[in-house]
């Protein structure tokens, strides 16, 4: 038998490091895109606004794995401004990583998929992309775009038998949140109503529970984000 | 996962979905005290299986839901979690239901599942337990011929969203599961009212499912057992869909 093969984008750390471990500690071969090294299996450093490096590496990843058979876009950054004071390339920027991101890893998994008939692809967008938030338009508009993306990949993919689905996490306790932001002070905090930050392996599990056993999802988003959005 | 000795309430647990998440969360390791409406041959065999404490009774008889919470935690101490699964249907037009069976799908699904819920918060409470309820997507899309039935699904979502937020700071973890169309006993149903076999009725759902077929009740089991994972706390008053793509993620 062999070892199932996952992608995970942005492993090196935060959210995707807590994926990437998880899908480990289960059995699975985890290979990663990142800007950085990641403690995978495969650790291939790259851009995932970049389509050809994105796609070369997944050739790569099939090559010395095995077939993808989980491919979990995660790789993004966050940033927090007032709209006016959010810059062209910031904007083009924050679009390329994480829509172009996603497209990039679909546009390379999708077809190797399709010819299986089986997969599923993930795509971790943020619960500012369906509830919103102050002074993150560019952000949240680029993770609302995601999910757009994941629903209608849903439709075009489910008769292959592979399963596009969303995981929309709240604020997290990973590097992407400062220690010093403003969304680890108790002002913040006592808005959710969980009184807490979500924990990464709160969406690891998640997206280990989609990739896993929720063979009835297909263009779902599920939101682990301690109800700061109902 | 681990549910070891947890206590885990289910209602609606004679046949279809609520036996499949009673299966599961059994092999979890999880103490089933099961409720249905009747104690009949199927539903003590199924008790026995399982090695559950039965507690029968018509949930939409309000008065008796204390009584059963109570006997619950006499028997076992305790009360980890609430899935809140059973349901009745009654599909009928607008205007020719009557008063009776339409308040009967309402006081089952809606009323029935809010006392549960209340009577066992003060335990929940305790145990930093979590509550599971079965909504529909009907309960989202609406569904012609099945007001009654809609109304409650879409009534159980509100009370979902309102108790995530009211119960998420004592600890208790709110949540809903919003199924599509499942192969459950109930389209057996659905067979004998079309008029149609249950090949041909499975064949005129599939045809709307993206995925290209009905869910099973044991994928539905499986939400259950994610959203009552130990690990996962951080899902509060959400709406989880299961449909195979019908309606994609509207809550």
């Amino acid at each position: 038998m062999s070892t199932k093969v996952a992608l995970v984008t942005g492993a090196a750390s935060g959210i995707g490091a807590a994926i990437a471990t998880r899908f480990k500690q289960n059995g699975w071969q985890v290979a990663s895109i990142d800007k950085n090294k990641s403690n995978t299996d495969l650790s291939i450093e790259a851009d995932v606004s970049d389509f050809k490096s994105v796609n070369d590496a997944v050739s790569r990843i099939e090559k010395e794995l095995g077939p993808i058979e989980a491919a979990i876009s995660n790789a993004g950054h966050y940033e927090m401004k007032a709209i006016n004071d959010v810059s062209d390339e910031s904007l083009v920027r924050m679009f390329a990583v994480h829509l172009g991101g996603f497209r990039n890893i679909a546009l390379s998994v999708l077809p190797l998929m399709r010819v299986r008939k089986n997969g599923s692809l993930i795509c971790i967008t943020s619960e500012l992309g369906i509830g919103g938030g102050e002074f993150v338009s560019h952000y949240s508009a680029a993770k609302g775009a995601q999910i757009g993306l994941v629903k209608t990949l849903s439709l075009e993919y489910a008769p292959f038998n592979i399963r596009v689905n969303a995981v929309a996490p709240g604020p997290t306790d990973t590097p992407l949140i400062p220690l010093d932001s403003p969304e680890r002070q108790p002002e913040f905090l006592n808005t959710l109503p969980l009184k807490r930050l979500v924990k990464p392996e709160e969406i690891s599990q998640t997206a280990w529970f989609l990739a896993n056993e929720g063979t009835f999802f297909s263009g779902e988003i599920i939101s682990p984000n301690a109800g700061a959005v109902i | 996962m681990n549910l070891k000795d947890k206590v885990v309430i289910i209602s609606g647990a004679r046949q279809g979905m609520g036996l499949a998440i009673s299966k599961r969360l059994k092999k979890e390791g999880a103490l089933l005290a099961l409720n249905d409406r009747v104690m009949d041959k199927k539903f003590e065999q199924v008790c026995q299986e399982l090695g559950a404490f039965a507690t029968p009774g018509d949930l939409s008889d309000l008065k008796e839901i204390p009584t059963l919470v109570k006997s619950v935690v006499e028997k076992y101490g305790k009360i980890d979690a609430v899935v809140a699964q059973h349901a009745y249907i009654n599909m009928g037009k607008f205007e020719e239901q009557s008063s009776e069976e339409w308040w009967k799908v309402v006081n089952t699904n809606l009323l029935g599942t809010y006392v549960l819920i209340r009577e066992s918060i003060e335990h929940l409470k305790k145990t930093k337990g979590k509550v599971v309820v079965t909504s529909s997507y009907w309960g989202l899309t609406g569904w012609p011929e099945a007001s009654a039935y809609a109304s409650s699904k879409a009534g159980l979502i509100s009370l979902v969203k309102s108790l995530g937020r009211e119960l998420a700071p004592l600890g208790i973890n709110v949540n809903a599961i919003a199924p599509g169309v499942i192969n459950t006993p109930q389209l057996e149903v659905d067979a004998q009212n079309l008029n149609m076999s249950l090949a041909q009725v499975l064949d005129m759902y599939a045809k709307n499912i993206p995925l290209a077929r009905v869910g099973t009740s044991e994928e539905i089991a499986s939400v259950v057992a994610f959203l009552l994972d130990p690990e996962q706390n951080a899902m509060v008053g959400q709406i989880v869909n299961a449909n195979g793509g019908e309606i994609r993620s509207r809550a």
